[in-house]
């Protein structure tokens, strides 16, 4: 019995891990032409921060349904599958409100149910927004709105090495499946993960400091700079 | 006469303390030299060449570039700083780390733009590399999209937009297919044509012929071992099976089991 339950639990793991790459990573309804690929980054950007601050300021959860609709209605003319937006929205949402929330439900059921909605209705306008835009042009955009070029380039950062580290996990995870052939054992299954948390954290130092290297080999001195276009 | 570029005495490093990465380093090579670090694994070739680009600093005894003493301090000045990094080069082994940027034409200008490189002479050089590197198509794509050729040449052009003189390579050529590998070795060939220095690490023998003229051994106490023209070191056998870089055959004759070491005459 044990067996099927840690098999479960791995290939569990190593759904998400693909999930949440091809999440990050999708670039093809960006490149499409929709409804809102057609306008200019900075007009989105502004326009999903002023519904975020409406959702934030607003207490009526019919409102907030609306604000919804309205953004599935928009992902649809932007040619995005609302069965594949729902999934997405659904996954986040959980993460980022349920924990937080739930204390709240045996106390103040309304003020929970609010509170979900509106993080339900925030992250599908900010999903909606890196959906349908290139992530290189949101840095750029974030650029000319005077955010600091250190704060660009480490969002950038992060979004190159959270790729480098999923595909690491994922090799790590075939690469101990075929020497072990599928099945592991419990007791050994939580062995080798331990060593591989172990072993990924080790990397990520090392990581760290090649890259940091890199960076100091081809003159970096603290203050990134960019090309004029 | 002029200063050698690089001149190691004594040089000793180990990692934490604790961990030895290189022994007793005497080294000195002068500028226009095309020199390769030849090693096995773990041998100490790239953590040479990261003392050499000034990344870390020795444990004990000295380094000088063109007769000025590197340490910690001397990087502390940000003129001298910025001089030394213009002037010195250095491809990782690998590509990941050093492409780090959001797209692969950030990557490819962010050592000039660093160095305080006017940007109409970074636009010119960067059309005249990505013309010659055959890479136009890759300029907007994404580091991590790419093959691992790919990466390996987005890397060399971050590294040679600087134009330096010194060009640190290591382990250039692992990876790549024959034609890229082609490509690259006539590059670096142009690339010391001009007068500049070439230090390449590789275990590769193979390579060595086309990487080289001189060559250092590195052996497995992390010291140097040999140093010399490569025809007069890659023709000692017993050299090179002492430091593990002959491929060891083994095959079957009459039943019976034969080990032999792969002769590559380099012709
Ligand atoms: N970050 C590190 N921490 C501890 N030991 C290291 C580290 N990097 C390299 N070493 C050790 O230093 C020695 C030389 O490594 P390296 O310079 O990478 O050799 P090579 O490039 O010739 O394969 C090896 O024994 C290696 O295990
Ligand atoms: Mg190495």
């Amino acid at each position: 019995m044990k067996f099927s339950h840690h098999n479960f639990i791995q290939r569990a793991i190593i759904k998400t891990i693909n999930f949440f790459k091809e999440s990050i990573f999708a670039q093809e309804y960006a490149l499409q032409k929709g409804f809102l690929q057609w306008f200019p980054p900075q007009v989105k950007i502004i326009s999903v921060l002023a519904v975020i601050v409406g959702t934030l300021l607003t207490k009526s959860i019919a409102l907030l349904f609306v604000f919804y609709l309205i953004c599935l209605l928009i992902a649809s003319l932007s040619k995005i599958k609302i069965g594949y937006f729902l999934k997405r929205t659904w996954l986040f949402i959980p993460i980022f409100s349920f924990f937080i929330a739930l204390p709240a439900f045996f106390t103040d059921f309304n003020i929970a149910v609010l509170f979900v909605t509106r993080v339900l209705v925030s992250t599908s306008y900010i999903i909606l927004l890196s959906l349908t835009t290139p992530h290189t042009r949101l840095l750029k955009t974030l650029r000319s709105f005077g955010v600091p070029q250190v704060f660009v380039m480490t969002l950038g950062m992060c979004y190159r090495y959270i790729f480098l580290f999923a595909e690491v996990i994922e090799n790590t995870y075939l690469a101990v499946k075929s020497r072990v052939g599928g099945a592991i054992h419990y007791k050994h299954g939580q062995h080798i993960a331990t060593w591989r948390i172990a072993s990924l954290w080790q990397r990520s130092l090392q990581l760290n400091r090649e890259i940091y290297d890199a960076m100091l080999s081809r003159g970096y001195s603290g203050e990134p700079r960019v090309l004029d276009e | 006469m002029s200063k050698p570029v690089f001149e190691l005495e004594d040089l000793n490093y180990s990692y934490l303390g604790k961990f030895p990465a290189l022994s007793d380093i005497n080294l000195k090579i002068e500028a226009g030299e095309k020199v390769a670090l030849l090693g096995a694994n773990g041998t100490g070739k790239s953590t040479l060449l990261h003392i050499l680009d000034a990344l870390v600093f020795p444990d004990a005894g000295s380094i000088r570039f063109s007769g000025q003493d590197l340490n910690e301090n001397v990087f502390n000045d940000e003129k001298f700083s910025r001089d030394f990094r213009r002037r010195v080069g250095l491809v990782f082994q690998n590509p990941d780390v050093q492409l780090f940027c959001p797209t692969v034409k950030e990557d490819i200008v962010f050592g000039p733009l660093q160095l305080g490189i006017a940007q109409n002479e970074i636009k010119k050089r960067l059309d005249n590399l990505v013309e010659i590197l055959n890479i136009r198509d890759l300029v907007n794509r994404q580091p991590h999209q790419l093959s691992v050729g790919e990466k390996k040449k987005v890397s060399i052009a971050s590294v040679l937009i600087i134009e330096p003189e010194v060009l640190l390579l290591d382990e250039p050529t692992a990876g790549l297919d024959p034609a890229t590998c082609r490509q690259l070795l006539d590059l670096i060939d142009d690339f010391h044509a001009q007068g500049r220095t070439v230090i390449t690490a590789t275990h590769d023998l193979h390579m060595v012929p086309e990487l080289a003229e001189d060559l250092r051994i590195l052996n497995k106490e992390r010291t140097i071992t040999a140093a010399g023209p490569c025809k007069d070191l890659l023709a000692n056998q017993d050299l090179l099976k002492q430091n593990n870089l002959v491929h060891i055959h083994k095959h079957r004759h009459d039943g019976s089991w034969h080990k032999h070491p792969h002769q590559h005459s380099p012709s």
